[in-house]
C-alpha cells in the first residue's frame, strides 16, 4: 500500500456473455452477461444458492459452463484450463497449505521464476500486506485477518490479470472486517488489477466494489453502480436486498391524468406526485426507503396513521419499526438531532411518494 | 464433577481406574514376566529367574549358535519390509483415490478396501493357498509378501483415509489456480499432509507382519521360515531361553519404535 508496485500490470476486462451452466439438470446459471472494466472492483451480490459460487468456479476456470462465453482482456478463456488462465483467487476458507510458511505460501505460485526474483517477489508481497515479521509463521500460527492478507498475496505473487474473493470478509470479526474491506480498496486502486469479490452480505458489498451484480435463481437480475441499484432498483427481489425497503400492497385507483392514485389494502388513499406507469386495477407494491418516512406527532394531509412499535437509536440516527394502519410493518429513519420531543405511540406518517418506486405485485 | 463424593462417583472412579488398572496389569505384567526371565543366567524359562546375566542374548546373537534365528529373523524383516512398501504404494494411494469418488461410488468401494480386516486372516490364508495353488503357484516367499499385503492393506488404508477424508479439496483447487499441474500439486500439498497418516501406517503393517502366523503358515514354503514360527518350534522343542530374550529384543524395537515416531509424528499432529 505504502511502496507502489511499479511492474504490476494493470488489470485486464472481463466480460462474461449469455454463460449458463447447470448440474446434474439443475440450472445453476442462467444466460447470465456482464462486464467488469479493468482496473475496478465488482461485487456479486445474492443470497446462497444464487449461482454466484458457480459464476465465480467459472470465471477462474474450476468449472466448464455448459454454453456461453469468458473472456479476459481480449483472449476468449472459456477452453483454457483454471492452472493456465493466470487468475488469482482467494478462497472462503482461504485455502493456505498449512504445512508451509507464510513465505512459502506466497512463493507457491512462483516456482517457474529465478530464485532471486522470486525471493523478491516474496519479499515484495509480504511489505504490500504488511506481513514481513510473519515471514516464517506457519498459517495456523496467525489470526484470521493476517492469513486472509497471506491469502491475498498468494493469490497477488504470480501478477494475474484478474483477482477473484469468494466471500473474503465473511469469515473475520465485524470490525476488522471494516478495515480490511478499507485496505484491501486501496491496495486493489494502487495495484490497478480487477477484482471481483463475491458476497452475500449487500453492506460488504456496496463498501467495496464499484459495480454489483445482483444475482437471483441463476439469473443476473441488475447490475450498475451501487447507487444506482439503491435509488432505482429494476425489481423487487433487487429493491428488497440492497438496501432496506418496506413493502405496501395497493392498487392503482386512477391513473389517468399525469397524477397516479394509489388505495392501500387498508382503504386510505396516497396521491402520487406523477403517473404510475400501470393501468387502474392493478396490484402493486410500493417500495419506501426508510429514510423516505416522515413520522409527525400530529396530522397533515395524507398522512396515515401508524404505531411506533419500537425505536432504537443507532449513533445520530433513530430507527422506528412502525405498523402502518394497524397492519403494515414500515421501518423509518430519522435523524436524532431533528425529532425535538419524545413522539406519542401513535404517529402519522407520510411518505417522499417522488423517491419512492412502485412495482407490480408479486 | 463438583460434588465428589456422590456414590454414583465412586463407582465411575472404581470402574475407570479399576478396569483400566486391570487392563494395563494384564497386557504389561506378561511383558515384564518375559523380559525379566530373558536375563536368568539358569538353564531353563522360568520364573523367577536364577540369577541375572546376558547370557541367552549373547547365545542369541552368536552366528554359530543361533544361524536358523537369524535366518528367519531376516526372512521376518524382509516380508515385514516388503510389505509395508507393498501397502505404502498401494493402499495409501487408494485412499487418496476414493476421496476422489462421487460419494455412492465410495460407498461401494470402501467395504472392499476394508473386506481383509473383518475375514479371519487363518480363513484367508487358507483360502489364498487353495487359490494360488489352483492357479499354479506353491507356496513361496513371494506369495507370503503378496498376502501380507492384502491382509494388512486396510491398516494403511485407514491411516491414511483418516487423513485423506479431512483434507480440504479448495487446496488443490488453489494450487491449480496458481499454474501447479495436477502431479506437482500431489507432491507439494497432498503428499506431505498425508505423510503422518502413511508413517502411521507403516508402524502398523511393520508391526502386524512382524507378528503375523496364520497367513504365513499357509503360503510360505519350507525354506521360508519366520521368527513366530521358528519361536514355536523352540519352545515345542525345549524351553529355549533364547526364546525370551529374541521376545526381550522384541520389546525393546517396539518401545524405541514407539519413542521415535512420537518424537517424529507428534509435532506434526498439533498442525
Amino acid at each position: 500500500m505504502e511502496k507502489p508496485v511499479s511492474t504490476s500490470p494493470l488489470g485486464q476486462t472481463l466480460a462474461v456473455s449469455g454463460v449458463s451452466h447447470s448440474y446434474a439438470g439443475a440450472q445453476a446459471v442462467d444466460d447470465v452477461n456482464f462486464v467488469v472494466p479493468a482496473g475496478s472492483i465488482a461485487a456479486i451480490l445474492g443470497p446462497s444458492g444464487c449461482g454466484k459460487s458457480t459464476m465465480l468456479r467459472i470465471v477462474c476456470g474450476l468449472l466448464r459452463p455448459g454454453v456461453g462465453k469468458v473472456m479476459i482482456g481480449d483472449r476468449d478463456v472459456t477452453d483454457v484450463p483454471a492452472r493456465e488462465r493466470k487468475v488469482g483467487m482467494v478462497f472462503q476458507n482461504y485455502a493456505l497449505f498449512p504445512h508451509m510458511t507464510v513465505a512459502e505460501n506466497i512463493a507457491y505460485g512462483l516456482s517457474g521464476l529465478p530464485r532471486e526474483e522470486r525471493r523478491e517477489r516474496v519479499a515484495q508481497m509480504m511489505s504490500i500486506v504488511r506481513l514481513e515479521p510473519f515471514a516464517n509463521r506457519l498459517p495456523r500460527q496467525m489470526s484470521g485477518g493476517q492469513q486472509q492478507r497471506v491469502a491475498v498475496a498468494r493469490a497477488l505473487a504470480p501478477r494475474p490479470a484478474l483477482l477473484l474473493l469468494d466471500e473474503p470478509f465473511a469469515a473475520l470479526d465485524r470490525s476488522l472486517r471494516a478495515d480490511l474491506q478499507f485496505e484491501f480498496v486501496q491496495l486493489q486502486r494502487s495495484l490497478g488489477i480487477t477484482a471481483i469479490i463475491v458476497t452475500h452480505d449487500q453492506e460488504e458489498a456496496q463498501s467495496v466494489a464499484e459495480q454489483l451484480i445482483v444475482m437471483n435463481k441463476g439469473r443476473v437480475e441488475q447490475s450498475g453502480p451501487p447507487a444506482e441499484l439503491y435509488d432505482k432498483p429494476a425489481n423487487l427481489f433487487v429493491n428488497g436486498f440492497v438496501g432496506h425497503a418496506s413493502l405496501l400492497k395497493a392498487t392503482v385507483a386512477r391513473a389517468d391524468d399525469g397524477n397516479g392514485l394509489l388505495r392501500l389494502a387498508s382503504g386510505s388513499q396516497l396521491a402520487m406526485p406523477g403517473p404510475v406507469g400501470f393501468v387502474p386495477t392493478s396490484d402493486v407494491v410500493l417500495a419506501v426507503r426508510p429514510e423516505h418516512v416522515k413520522l409527525a406527532a400530529s396530522p397533515t394531509p395524507g398522512a396515515l396513521l401508524a404505531k411506533r412499535v419500537l425505536s432504537v437509536p443507532l449513533g445520530h440516527l433513530m430507527v422506528h419499526d412502525l405498523l402502518v394502519e394497524g397492519a403494515t410493518p414500515v421501518r423509518a429513519i430519522a435523524d436524532r438531532a431533528s425529532e425535538s420531543a419524545e413522539l406519542p405511540r401513535d404517529v402519522f406518517v407520510s411518505f417522499a411518494l417522488d423517491r419512492c418506486r412502485l412495482f407490480p405485485a408479486p | 464433577m463438583l460434588e465428589a463424593h456422590r456414590p454414583s462417583d465412586w463407582a465411575y472412579r472404581l470402574f475407570v481406574y479399576g478396569v483400566g488398572g486391570l487392563a494395563i496389569l494384564f497386557m504389561v505384567a506378561p511383558v515384564a514376566v518375559g523380559l525379566a526371565m530373558s536375563f536368568t543366567s539358569g538353564q531353563t524359562l522360568k520364573f523367577p529367574p536364577d540369577g541375572f546375566s546376558l547370557r541367552w542374548y549373547q547365545a542369541l546373537l552368536d552366528p554359530a549358535q543361533s544361524a536358523p534365528i537369524h535366518t528367519a529373523i531376516s526372512h521376518s524383516l524382509q516380508i515385514a519390509v516388503l510389505a509395508v512398501i507393498g501397502t505404502v504404494l498401494l493402499a495409501a494411494p487408494a485412499a487418496y483415490g476414493v476421496t476422489r469418488l462421487k460419494p455412492a461410488a465410495s460407498a461401494a468401494v470402501e467395504p472392499l478396501m476394508l473386506a481383509p480386516l473383518v475375514l479371519p486372516s487363518l480363513v484367508y490364508g487358507l483360502a489364498a493357498l487353495i487359490a494360488s495353488g489352483r492357479a499354479g503357484l506353491s507356496p513361496s516367499f513371494g506369495l507370503v509378501v503378496v498376502g501380507h499385503i492384502v491382509v494388512f492393506g486396510p491398516l494403511m488404508y485407514r491411516a491414511c483415509a483418516a487423513i485423506t477424508q479431512r483434507l480440504d479439496p479448495s487446496l488443490e483447487e488453489a494450487s491449480a489456480l496458481l499454474g501447479v499441474s495436477q502431479f506437482k500439486t500431489f507432491l507439494r500439498v497432498t503428499l506431505p499432509l498425508m505423510l503422518p497418516g502413511i508413517f502411521a501406517g507403516m508402524f502398523l503393517v511393520f508391526m502386524q507382519s512382524l507378528d503375523n502366523v496364520s497367513v504365513t503358515l499357509f503360503l510360505a514354503d519350507p525354506r521360508t521360515t519366520v521368527l513366530p514360527l521358528r519361536m514355536f518350534q523352540m519352545i515345542e522343542e525345549s524351553l529355549d531361553v533364547r526364546v525370551a530374550a529374541i521376545s526381550g529384543l522384541l520389546i525393546g524395537t517396539v518401545f524405541l519404535c514407539l519413542l521415535v515416531s512420537w518424537r517424529v509424528l507428534e509435532p506434526r499432529r498439533q498442525h
